[in-house]
């Protein structure tokens, strides 16, 4: 038991622990990005130097920032095992799935649309996603499209198709493998396969799938993480907003306009194609211009059909994203209910060992001395019952502390429950009274009563008893000679007013605003102190809030104080909202 | 002579209560984990149970409900004396099948005269 107090205590302290701050510009900064080959978008050119669509964004994005950059180059694999290992900075072209985003921090803008086709050799035999039965098939290691969750091997599996799957370090090597007849199909992002399709002699299929929100990523526990991609999403929003920037340049770069493929067609085609052009240019005649304005036309018409579903594509991409954010965002929530639920338990079972600790050795404590004094195991002396009689109360007052701070405890967790019930206020008080009356008598002070007959209320009988033994045992304590007054009324019909009056040390002005402060003691200093914790106000108070009502003090320095507990009659359930 | 049982871990505790029930005139029989307890009473049939609740073993509640169901000794009035004192504690030794329940630290000026009710 004592060593699940210790676990408690330990994780309470952790979860307090608060997170350092960060400080990424105080110096130069040298971005460490990861570079992969998927020409166009990311690649190492002829010459060896990073290039692509990604590289001119993120180029851009360093030069106004002032940032340096590394290129650490290695496959798709190796650049998300380094994001992964904090080993990078920056990881572009990354596609955003629920399951990354558990690992790897995504910028909020996305920079790029892609999805994926399988790309087979012309005569393959291999048209649509059942003709994959029993087929090899290339894929790049890692890839959302094949490992997400609409990905290639979550597609097959949906209709029940098996084939193997060859997986390798890049699309080049995808393409290779098709090539070579080493696998029967190849999966590549739409970009890689429209640029390389012809180099290899391959072409598409109608099996086109995984469309995907591209993004820049960061690694999840870096503390630049955070302002990196901030910077990075304030930069993109910047160029997308402007219809020349680099953004869109670098787009219709990369993906506007199909590669010829050089040295493909010997000239002499060319010329003897200019010789035919030529004799149709001179029997077409007059047709010519016309024929041509009608293609100039349908041209246009293409194009504005293909800009639409593009937009429209887009359109749903995003409300995708949206529904994704939205699930995630969700299952965060989730999850932290369910932590704060468990932060909730371990406190009550905190509670509940705490009590049960403190309670047993005090059962012990004051089972003997009380046994001691009732003279059982043989009569005492004066000063043996004196000192035993010392003891009996001060374990009684180590056990009302622990009954207030279990107390306070529990209205704080929520876990008070008010029971409601019809009683008569007068005779309730007479009790309390009688129960405090050897204590006045000791310090001979005399309590009078002024409480109006037959008054009945609905509310928490013994919650209104502690708080009134609260308040009158304080001003028993902290007066000296004279009188404590308990007066209770019935005002307006509905609520119900005690006041409980002293004539004893007051308190000062400057002090009145702590009364009610837990653990703290009016006129307290390091030489003298009165008994107490400083808690029975403050729980006095949290108990009338429970009880629908309010408590409130008067003093005047140097001759006592008055507490005016009110309360309504009738105690109502607050409903829940 | 009546018999009181007391089920109870605590060695400070077992002494304290046997003490003053001896004291007073009642043989004690001790039991120092639940399973022993539930053995005890179903064999020696003691007039009233003195229940602790966190036990090493099974706990007081379901040696309660166990000796509850017991034909021999179902009848005895069990007295939960316990040092939990969190909200549905008390309700929960009741619903266990205990006849009564005294928090802990027990007062000793009063202690005897509740379980006198039960005798």
């Amino acid at each position: 038991m004592k060593r699940r107090i210790f676990w408690v205590l330990a994780t309470m302290l952790l979860l307090a622990s608060a997170v350092p701050s960060m400080h990424i510009y105080s110096q130069p900064l040298t971005l460490k990005v990861g570079l992969y080959e998927n020409q166009p978008k990311i690649f190492t050119d002829t010459s060896g130097e990073p290039s692509g669509f990604w590289i001119d964004i993120i180029g851009y994005i360093a030069d106004e920032e002032d940032w340096n950059i590394e290129y650490v180059p290695g496959t798709w694999d190796e650049c998300l095992q380094r994001l992964t290992a904090g080993e990078i900075d920056v990881m572009p072209d990354v596609a955003y799935t629920q399951a990354r985003n558990e690992i790897y921090a995504f910028s909020s803008q996305s920079v790029y649309t892609s999805w994926s086709t399988v790309y087979v050799r012309e005569g393959g035999g291999i048209e649509s996603l059942i003709d994959l039965e029993g087929k090899t098939v290339a894929v790049l290691k890692n890839s959302v499209n094949v490992e997400g969750e609409n990905g290639i091997k979550a597609l097959v599996s949906a209709f029940d198709i098996n084939c193997t799957f060859l997986e390798v370090d890049s699309y080049l090597r995808v393409f290779e493998l098709v090539q070579n007849v080493e696998a029967d199909a190849g999966v590549t992002s739409k970009d890689f396969g429209y640029q390389h399709e012809q180099d290899f002699g391959l072409m598409k299929t109608a099996i086109i799938f995984q469309p995907s929100l591209l993004y820049f990523t960061f690694p999840k526990y870096s503390p630049i993480s955070g302002e990196l991609a901030e910077t990075i999403d304030a930069r993109i929003r910047e160029l997308k907003l402007n219809d020349n920037s680099i953004y869109y340049r670098s787009l219709d770069k990369w993906f506007g306009q199909k590669p010829e493929g050089a040295g493909v067609i010997p000239s002499w085609v060319f010329w003897s194609m200019g010789g035919v052009a030529g004799l149709i240019l001179l029997s077409a005649g007059g047709n010519f211009v016309l024929k041509s304005q009608v293609n100039s036309r349908t041209r246009e018409l293409t194009e504005e059909i293909g800009r639409r579903k593009l937009a429209d594509d887009e359109l749903k991409l995003y409300h995708e994203h949206l529904e994704q954010l939205v699930e995630m965002r969700t299952t965060e929530l989730e999850r932290a209910n369910v932590n704060l639920q468990e932060m909730d338990r371990l406190k009550s079972v905190f509670l509940a060992s705490m009590s049960h600790e403190l309670r047993t050795p005090l059962n012990s404590i004051i089972g003997f001395t009380g046994i001691l004094l009732m003279g059982m195991p043989g009569e005492l002396n004066e000063e043996q019952n004196k000192q035993l009689t010392m003891v009996k109360n001060n374990a009684g007052h180590l056990l009302s502390l622990i009954n207030d701070i279990l107390d306070i405890s529990k209205i704080e967790a929520g876990k008070v429950e008010i029971n409601p019930d019809e009683f008569r206020f007068d005779t309730t008080a007479g009790e309390v009274i009688e129960q405090m009356r050897p204590a006045a008598n000791q310090k001979r002070l005399a309590i009078v009563t002024d409480i109006g007959e037959n008054i009945t209320i609905t509310s928490d009988k013994r919650r209104l008893k502690q708080i009134i033994l609260n308040l009158v045992s304080n001003a028993i304590k902290f007066t000296e000679q004279g009188t404590v007054t308990v007066s209770g009324r019935i005002v307006d019909n509905s609520f119900l007013e005690v006041k409980v009056a002293d004539t004893g040390t007051g308190i000062k002005p400057e002090e009145m605003s702590k009364l009610f402060q837990p653990f703290h003691q009016v006129g307290a200093s390091l030489t003298k102190k009165q008994e107490g914790t400083g808690l029975g106000l403050y729980l006095c108070s949290k108990l009338a809030g429970l009880l629908g009502g309010n408590i409130r003090a008067d003093s005047q320095y140097g001759h006592g104080t008055e507490i005016t507990l009110t309360l309504p009659i009738r105690f109502e359930e607050k409903k829940p909202e | 002579m009546k018999k009181v049982m007391v089920i109870e871990d605590n060695e400070n505790n077992m002494y304290l209560m046997r003490f003053m029930l001896e004291k007073h005139g009642y043989k004690v029989i001790e039991a120092r984990d639940g399973l022993t307890g539930v053995a005890m009473a179903l064999e020696q049939q003691p007039d009233l149970i003195l229940m602790d609740i966190q036990l090493p073993d099974i706990n007081g509640l379901e040696a309660t409900r166990r000796i509850c169901k017991s034909d021999t000794a179902g009848k005895i009035p069990i007295i939960a004396v316990t040092s939990y004192a969190m909200v549905g504690d008390r309700e929960k030794t009741l619903e266990a099948g205990c006849s009564g329940y005294i928090e802990k630290p027990i007062n000793p000026e009063t202690f005897m005269q509740e379980l006198q009710k039960y005798l």
